[in-house]
C-alpha cells in the first residue's frame, strides 16, 4: 500500500545522476542510486484513479520514510476520503527479506499484518500492483543498454532490465535521462506476453532540497485503459523523524503524522 | 372325436362330494348332443372335463386323440385355443369391451395378426347377424344379442368342438329358440361338434342325441 | 398381451379408480420416502463436498482446531520453508433477517492477501472492492454472490440485515462476487467479509477458524503436511480440503444411516400394499380370468398379464414417487440443514437435485417392489380354475389351517432375533438389519395365527356389543383368514415400528431430560451462541468478573465445550470450574464417585469421562486419555465415569484451570450464574442484559428456559424420526383401506344376500367400519409387546452400537394411549369409502354377479 510511495520515489531518486555516456547499464544505474540516496523523505500525496469509463476516485495521504532501499521504514497515514481517514500503513524493511507490513484500521482499533504474497493484486485500487510498489533494485535484475532515444526533447538511455527472481514481469524497459540520470519512463511486459502491460511516466521533474524529484507519476494499464496519477506536494528531504514514528504503537495511536 | 372312459370326479371339502361316478361316453365328430339332467347331476362337470377346463379324479378324457386327463394345465389351455370353444349361460362377456372386442378376445389370446383378427371378427359377427351392433358394449345389448355375441366368440376360432352350458338359461323362449337355431345352422354349415348342457326340453329338441345324467352317472342315451 | 393390457387392465383401472390410486399411493409413498432420503443425503453430502472444495480454492492444506487457530500461528508459519502463502479464514453460517433467502455462508477472509487462494471475480459498479482499503476501513462491508444479490434484490450500497449473536445487524453490500469458482459454494448463498471484522462480529477473539496454506512448487503434500504439523503441534489438525470434505460428508452419511431403515420400511409396506391391491384385483376379476382361461389363455399368460400390470404400476409409481420424493427431499433438507448445522456444524445444502442414478434407482425400486408385491397374487390368478371361477356362490380364499410348525418357527425366529440383538455378532447397521429381518420373518409367521386366536376370543363379546354389525364384522374377518392375516400383519409391523421408534424417542428424551434436570441447576445461563455445538460467538473470560459484580449474583462458572480429535473420532471436551459444578449438580456415576471426581479433576489434573466414551473407547477409571492440546500431547488419567449426554461421540471433562493451562484459550461458551437466596432471577437477567447490551450477545435464560431450549434441540434432532413414524402410520391406514376394499369385493354376493334378507345399508356399512376398527385394534394388541421389544433393542443395542449410550427404558404411555384412541378412529374413517361401497351394493346386481 504504500510502500507504494516509497518505491516510486526510489525509482526517481535512484536513477538520477550525471550522464556518463561511455558506461554500461549497470554502472549507470549504480551511479544513479549513489547520487540520490537520502536519509529521510516526506511528502503529501494526492492520488487520482481514472477508470476506462472515466470514473474518477481520489485519495490523499501523508508519507514518511527513513532509511533507504533494504532497510527503509515507512509510515503512511491516509487523510482522504473520510472513509479511510486515519488508516495507517507501516512497513519495516528487513534486509534480504520482504518487509513486515501492517495496516491500522481506526474503525477496529487494531493493527493487522499484511500478507505480502499477493503481488499481482491492485494496490488500493490503483493501476499499481504490489510488485510495482516494491523498490526497484537494479542488483536484482540483469540489465543491458539497448541504445538511446529522445523523449520529450531530452536524450535518454534505453535500458532493458530482466528480473533475476520470480516476478510478474518478463522484462522492463527503462528510459533514463542522460543529463541528470533520471528515470522518466518505464514499460513493463508481463511473463509470456509480447506487448507492455503497464507504462509508468514520471513528469514535472524539479529540485527540492537539492534533490531531483518527479512531482507527477502516471501509471497506465495499457490493456484496461485505466490510469493512476500521483501528485507529490510538500516534499522535503533529510528532516529528522521522531524516534518512535515507525513503531506499531505509533501506528495504533494514530500518531506520527505531523 | 370325444371319448370319456370311466370318468370319476370328486371334490374335496369338509365332506367329499362325488360329481361324476364312472361315466363313459363317446361323442362322434359332427354330432350335436344335449346333456340333460337336474341340478347337481354332474352335467356341467362333464362339460368342463370335455373342454379340458378340469381334469377327472380318475378315468380318461380323450379328445381328438389326446388324453386331456394326463396333460398339464398349460398344454390343455393351448389345446383349448385350437379345439374347443365355450358358450355360457351368463354369457361371460367382458363388460368393458365392445361386442367386436369380445369376439376378438380368443384371437388376441392366441396371438393372431391384426388383419386376420379383423376379418374373422366381422365374419363371425355377420354370421350371428350382429354386424351392425359390433361397436356396442354388452350392457347396450339384449340378452339374446349378448348370447349371440358369445356364439360369435365361439365361432371365431373355427374350433371343431363347441361346448355350451345352458345357453338358453337366461333367455325367454323366443330368444332361446333363435340361439338354438343359430347353433343348429352352425352345426349344419360347419360340421362343428356341439355339446349342450341344458335342462330345457326345447333345447334338447334341437339335438340329434340326448344324454341323460343323474347323480353323476349316465342314465340314458337316446337319439331323436 | 398388448390388447389385453390396453383393454382389460385399463378398463379395470377405470372402474376401480380409488383402489388403483391407493395401490399407486403405496408405491409412491415407498419410492418417495426412499428417493427423498437418498436425495437429501446425496444433496447434503454433495453440498458439503462442493462447499468445502469450492471454498478451499487453491489452498492445499488447512490448519484447524475446534477452538480455533490463534493469530500468532501465522507468525510461526510465515518463515516455514515450503509454504508459498497462507490465508486465515472464518466460516460462519448466518441467517438473514429475511428468512426466505435461506441460511448464508459467511466467509471471513483476508482480502489483502487472499487472492493467492481464491479467484474472486469481484465486481462492483462502485469499485469499492477493487479498493480493499475502502472495503476494509468500513467493517460493515460485505461482498455477496451475484446470485444472492439477484435473489434478494440487492445492489451495491444496500444494507443486508443479518441475525447475528448480538442481534439483527445491517451489513453493507460493497461488492458482488461473480458466480465462478468459490462464489458458487453453499449454493451461491455466500457472503464474504474481512476476516478481522468477522473475528469481532463472531467473538472469535484473536483467532481464526483455520489457516489455509499453499505450498511452493516442488513441496510435496506429505512433506508439507509433516512440516506444518511439526510447526503447529499436535493440538491442530493439518489436512487437505478433500479430507476435511470427506470427513464432513462421512458425518452426514452417518447421520442419514438411521433413516435408511425407514426408507426400507416404507418400501416394504408399499410392497405389501401392492400385494393387497393385487389380491383385490384378482378376486374381483376371477370371473374374467375364468373366461380368459376358457377362451384358451394359458396360466402363464394370465400371470404375465398381472405382472405387466404391476410393472406399469411400479414404473408409474416410481416416477411419481421420485417427483414427490424430490419435493420431499427439499423439506428434509430444510429440517436436516438446520439440524445438521446445529449438531455438527455441517453447512446444509439448499437444493436436492434429481440425479440420473437416483432416478434409475427409484424407478427400479418401484418396479421391483411392485413386482414383488404382485408375484403371489399373480400366481394365484394363474391358478384360478375356470370351473371354480364360474361356480355359483361367492369366492372365499381357502381356509388357512393353523399349522403348529409355522407357529413354532415364528416363535423361534423371534427368539433368535432377541438372541442376536444380545450377542451382536455383526457390527453396525448390518446387525440392525439382520435382527429386524429375522424378527420380521418371525412376525410374518406368527401374525396370522395370533390374529386368528385373538379374533376368536373377540368375536363373542363383539357380537354381544353390536348384535348385528359385530357379528357380521367378526364373521367376515374370520371367514377370510388370509386377507385378515395380511392386514393384521401390515398393521402390526407398522405399529411395531411406531412403538419401537417412538418408544425409543420417548426413552431417550426422558433420559436426557432427567439428566438435564440433574445437571442444569444454576439460576441463570448466559450464553454467547444459540448454537450448542458450533458456537457463533464466544465470551471473553473477563466477563465473569463483571457478572460477579452484579447485584444478587453469588457465583459464576465458566463453561466451555469444544471438540477434539481422539482415535480417529471427534469427541467433545467440556471444561468448567469442576468444584462449584459438583456442588450444585447430581451425577450418576458408573465408575468412581463424586469424591474421586472432585479430587481427581481439581487437585490431580485428571479427567472424567462420559458413560458413552467409556463404552465406545473401552476406557475407564485407571486408564489414561491421551489428548492433543495446543501445547502438545497430554495424558489425563480417568478419575470417574458418569452418565452424560453431551455428545454422542463421547465426552471428556476437565477442570477449567487445566484447560486454560494446556489450551491457552480462556474464552467461554456459557456462564452458569448462581444467585444469592431469594434474589429474583428476572431482575438479575435485566441487569445482565444491560451489562452486555449492544456489546455482546446476551442470550440469558433461566434454568427452566435453558432446559426447554436444550430439549428443543433434542426435539429437532428427533424431528425426522417422528416424521418417519408418522409415515408408517399413514401407510398402515392405507393398508386398512385396501384390506376393507378386498373384504367388500369378496363379499359382494353375501352382502347382496344379507340385504335381500333385510339388512340395512347402514348396518352393512357400520360392520365394514367395525371391521376396520377391529383390524387396527388386533394389530395394536400384537404390536404392543413387539414394539416394546423393538424399543428396547433400539435403546440398548442399536444406540450403544452407534453412540455408546444406554437409554433407561421408559414405557411410552402417552404414545400407546394416543394410538389406542387414534387408531380405531382413523381406521373407522379410513373404512368410510369401503363401507359406503358396501352400503350401496345393489341386491339384484350382487346376486346376478356370480
Amino acid at each position: 500500500m504504500s510502500r507504494a510511495r516509497l518505491p516510486l520515489l526510489a525509482f526517481t531518486l535512484a536513477l538520477a545522476g550525471p550522464a556518463l555516456a561511455s558506461e554500461d547499464a549497470r554502472t549507470i544505474l549504480a551511479k544513479a542510486e549513489v547520487r540520490h540516496r537520502t536519509k529521510t523523505q516526506q511528502y503529501a500525496g494526492e492520488l487520482t484513479v481514472v477508470s476506462r469509463e472515466g470514473k474518477v476516485r481520489r485519495k490523499a495521504w501523508r508519507n514518511f520514510r527513513e532509511g533507504y532501499a533494504g532497510d527503509a521504514k515507512q509510515l503512511i497515514r491516509f487523510v482522504e476520503p473520510p472513509e479511510v481517514r486515519g488508516v495507517g500503513f507501516l512497513s519495516v524493511g528487513r534486509p534480504g527479506k520482504s518487509p513486515d507490513q501492517w495496516l491500522y484500521l481506526p474503525s477496529m482499533k487494531r493493527e493487522r499484518r499484511i500478507a505480502s504474497q499477493d503481488r499481482d493484486a491492485s494496490f488500493v485500487g490503483t493501476d499499481f500492483n504490489y510488485e510495482d510498489m516494491e523498490e526497484f533494485d537494479h542488483t536484482a535484475h540483469d540489465v543491458a543498454l539497448r541504445g538511446e532515444e529522445v523523449l520529450d526533447g531530452r536524450p535518454c538511455f534505453v535500458i532493458e532490465a530482466r528480473p533475476k527472481q520470480a516476478s510478474l514481469y518478463e522484462r522492463k524497459t527503462l528510459w533514463v535521462r542522460k543529463d541528470i540520470l533520471y528515470l522518466v519512463r518505464m514499460d513493463a511486459v508481463r511473463r509470456g506476453e509480447k506487448e507492455p502491460a503497464k507504462r509508468l511516466l514520471l513528469g514535472d521533474v524539479g529540485q527540492v532540497d537539492g534533490h531531483f524529484v518527479a512531482r507527477k507519476l502516471e501509471m497506465a494499464s495499457l490493456k484496461t485503459g485505466s490510469r493512476t496519477t500521483v501528485l507529490l506536494t510538500e516534499l522535503a528531504f533529510d528532516r529528522p523523524n521522531p524516534p518512535d514514528r515507525f513503531t506499531l504503537q505509533s501506528l495504533n495511536r494514530e500518531g506520527g503524522d505531523d | 372325436m370325444l371319448e370319456l372312459k370311466d370318468v370319476r370326479k370328486t371334490y374335496d371339502g369338509k365332506t367329499e362330494v362325488t360329481a361324476l361316478d364312472g361315466v363313459t361316453l363317446a361323442i362322434r365328430a359332427g354330432e350335436m348332443v344335449a346333456i340333460m339332467g337336474p341340478s347337481g347331476s354332474g352335467k356341467s362337470t362333464l362339460l368342463n372335463l370335455m373342454g379340458g377346463l378340469d381334469v377327472p379324479t380318475s378315468g380318461s378324457v380323450v379328445v381328438d386323440g389326446r388324453d386331456l386327463a394326463t396333460e398339464s394345465e398349460e398344454s390343455r389351455s393351448l389345446f383349448r385355443r385350437s379345439h374347443v370353444s365355450y358358450i355360457f349361460q351368463a354369457y361371460h362377456l367382458m363388460p368393458t369391451l365392445t361386442a367386436a372386442q369380445n369376439v376378438a378376445l380368443p384371437l388376441h389370446i392366441a396371438g393372431r395378426s391384426r388383419g386376420d383378427i379383423e376379418e374373422r371378427v366381422s365374419r363371425a359377427l355377420a354370421e350371428v347377424g350382429l354386424a351392425p351392433r359390433a361397436q356396442h358394449l354388452p350392457d347396450a345389448l339384449s340378452g339374446g344379442e349378448r348370447q349371440r355375441v358369445a356364439i360369435a366368440r365361439a365361432l371365431v376360432t373355427d374350433a371343431p368342438i363347441l361346448l355350451a352350458d345352458e345357453p338358453t338359461g337366461n333367455l325367454d323362449t323366443a330368444r332361446g329358440r333363435e340361439v338354438l337355431e343359430l347353433l343348429r345352422s352352425i352345426h349344419h354349415q360347419r360340421g362343428t361338434t356341439i355339446a349342450i348342457v341344458t335342462h330345457d326340453p326345447q333345447a334338447a329338441g334341437f339335438c340329434e342325441r340326448i344324454v341323460r345324467v343323474r347323480d353323476g352317472r349316465v342314465q340314458g342315451d337316446e337319439r331323436t | 398381451m398388448n390388447f389385453l393390457l390396453c383393454t382389460l387392465s385399463l378398463s379395470y383401472v377405470k372402474r376401480h379408480r380409488l383402489q388403483t390410486l391407493l395401490t399407486l399411493l403405496g408405491v409412491v409413498v415407498g419410492v418417495a420416502t426412499f428417493s427423498a432420503i437418498r436425495g437429501a443425503q446425496g444433496a447434503l453430502v454433495q453440498g458439503v463436498r462442493d462447499t468445502v472444495d469450492r471454498m478451499a480454492g487453491k489452498a492445499q492444506l488447512q490448519v484447524s482446531a475446534d477452538q480455533g487457530v490463534p493469530e500468532q500461528m501465522q507468525e510461526s508459519l510465515r518463515e516455514l520453508p515450503g509454504i508459498r502463502a497462507q490465508a486465515p479464514v472464518i466460516e460462519q453460517i448466518v441467517l438473514p433477517a429475511r428468512g426466505e433467502l435461506g441460511s448464508l455462508l459467511l466467509l471471513g477472509v483476508d482480502l489483502l492477501g487472499d487472492r493467492e487462494m481464491r479467484d474472486y471475480g469481484f465486481e462492483g459498479e462502485d469499485a469499492d472492492l477493487d479498493d480493499p482499503l475502502l472495503f476494509l476501513a468500513q467493517p460493515d462491508s460485505v461482498a455477496v454472490s451475484r446470485e444472492l444479490a439477484q435473489r434478494a434484490g440487492l445492489k451495491v450500497g444496500d444494507p443486508l440485515a443479518l441475525k447475528l449473536p448480538q442481534g439483527t445487524r445491517n451489513v453493507i453490500v460493497r461488492g458482488l462476487l461473480t458466480p465462478r469458482g468459490f462464489a458458487e459454494a453453499f449454493g451461491g448463498n455466500l457472503v464474504v467479509m474481512d476476516v478481522y471484522a468477522a473475528q469481532a462480529l463472531f467473538g472469535r477473539g484473536r483467532r481464526f477458524d483455520r489457516l489455509e496454506l499453499r505450498l511452493t512448487d516442488g513441496t510435496g503434500l506429505a512433506s508439507g503436511t509433516e512440516a506444518v504439523q511439526a510447526a503447529v503441534g499436535p493440538g491442530y489438525r493439518v489436512e487437505t480440503p478433500e479430507r476435511r470434505g470427506g470427513q464432513l460428508a462421512h458425518l452426514v452419511d452417518g447421520f442419514m444411516a438411521a433413516f435408511s431403515v425407514s426408507s426400507v420400511f416404507a418400501l416394504g409396506i408399499g410392497t405389501f400394499l401392492i400385494f393387497n391391491a393385487f389380491n383385490v384385483s384378482v378376486t374381483r376379476r376371477r370371473r374374467d380370468i375364468g373366461t380368459l382361461r376358457a377362451l384358451g389363455a394359458t396360466p402363464r399368460q394370465v400371470q404375465a398379464l398381472f405382472l405387466v400390470e404391476a410393472l406399469v404400476l411400479g414404473a408409474l409409481g416410481g416416477v411419481l414417487g421420485l417427483l414427490v420424493g424430490t419435493g420431499l427431499a427439499q423439506s428434509i433438507l430444510k429440517t436436516m440443514g438446520s439440524t445438521s448445522e446445529l449438531l455438527y456444524g455441517v453447512p446444509g445444502a439448499s437444493r436436492a437435485d434429481l440425479t440420473p442414478s437416483l432416478a434409475v434407482q427409484s424407478i427400479a425400486l418401484g418396479v421391483v417392489a411392485s413386482l414383488a408385491g404382485a408375484l403371489a397374487p399373480s400366481h394365484t390368478a394363474s391358478r384360478v380354475q375356470p370351473t371354480e371361477a364360474f361356480a355359483k356362490g361367492s369366492h372365499q380364499a381357502s381356509g388357512a389351517v393353523v399349522r403348529p410348525r409355522r407357529i413354532v418357527a415364528g416363535a423361534a425366529l423371534l427368539a433368535a432375533s432377541v438372541a442376536l440383538s444380545l450377542v451382536a455378532p455383526l457390527p453396525g447397521l448390518p446387525l440392525v438389519f439382520l435382527v429386524l429381518a429375522v424378527a420380521s420373518a418371525g412376525v410374518i409367521a406368527l401374525a396370522g395365527p395370533a390374529a386368528r386366536a385373538l379374533l376368536r376370543r373377540a368375536a363373542p363379546p363383539l357380537a354381544r356389543l353390536f348384535p348385528v354389525t359385530g357379528r357380521l364384522a367378526a364373521d367376515s374377518l374370520l371367514s377370510s383368514p388370509r386377507r385378515t392375516a395380511g392386514t393384521v400383519l401390515a398393521m402390526t409391523l407398522s405399529i411395531t415400528f411406531v412403538l419401537g421408534f417412538g418408544g425409543y424417542v420417548v426413552s431417550a428424551k426422558g433420559a436426557m431430560v432427567r439428566w438435564m434436570e440433574d445437571i442444569i441447576t444454576s439460576d441463570l445461563y448466559v450464553r454467547a451462541s444459540a448454537n450448542f455445538v458450533r458456537p457463533d460467538f464466544l465470551f471473553p473470560a473477563g466477563l465473569r468478573q463483571e457478572l460477579l459484580r452484579l447485584d444478587g449474583v453469588q457465583a459464576v462458572e465458566s463453561f466451555r465445550g469444544t471438540s477434539l480429535p481422539f482415535r480417529g473420532d471427534t469427541i467433545r471436551l467440556v471444561t468448567i470450574e469442576i468444584g462449584p459444578m459438583l456442588d450444585r449438580t447430581r451425577e450418576e456415576f458408573i465408575q468412581g464417585d463424586e469424591r474421586s471426581m472432585r479430587r481427581g479433576l481439581v487437585e490431580e489434573g485428571k479427567c472424567a469421562v462420559s458413560d458413552n466414551f467409556h463404552r465406545l473407547f473401552g476406557l475407564g477409571v485407571g486408564d489414561v486419555v491421551e489428548l492433543a492440546t495446543p501445547t502438545g500431547m497430554a495424558s489425563f488419567p480417568i478419575a470417574a465415569v458418569f452418565r452424560n449426554f453431551t455428545s454422542e461421540r463421547g465426552t471428556v471433562y476437565l477442570d477449567r484451570a487445566v484447560f486454560l493451562e494446556r489450551w491457552r484459550d480462556d474464552r467461554v461458551d456459557v456462564f452458569d450464574v448462581n444467585l444469592a437466596k431469594g434474589v429474583d432471577p428476572g431482575a438479575v437477567r435485566g441487569r445482565i442484559r444491560e451489562l452486555l447490551g449492544g456489546r455482546m450477545p446476551a442470550l440469558v435464560s433461566t434454568r427452566r428456559e435453558y432446559i426447554a431450549e436444550v430439549a428443543r434441540a433434542i426435539d429437532a434432532f428427533y424431528g425426522l424420526v417422528q416424521m418417519t413414524v408418522l409415515l408408517a402410520l399413514v401407510v398402515a391406514v392405507l393398508g386398512i383401506v385396501t384390506s376393507l376394499l378386498i373384504s367388500v369385493a369378496e363379499r359382494r354376493r353375501e352382502i347382496g344376500i344379507l340385504k335381500s334378507l333385510g339388512a340395512l345399508g347402514a348396518q352393512i356399512g357400520r360392520s365394514v367400519a367395525l371391521e376396520g376398527v377391529v383390524l387396527s385394534l388386533v394389530g395394536l394388541a400384537l404390536a404392543l409387546p413387539l414394539g416394546e421389544l423393538m424399543a428396547r433393542f433400539m435403546e440398548t443395542t442399536v444406540i450403544e452400537l452407534f453412540t455408546g449410550w444406554r437409554m433407561p427404558h421408559t414405557w411410552p404411555a402417552a404414545l400407546v394411549l394416543t394410538l389406542t384412541v387414534a387408531l380405531p378412529v382413523v381406521s373407522a374413517l379410513a373404512a368410510w369409502f369401503p363401507a359406503r361401497q358396501a352400503a350401496r351394493v345393489k341386491v339384484t346386481e350382487a346376486i346376478e354377479y356370480e
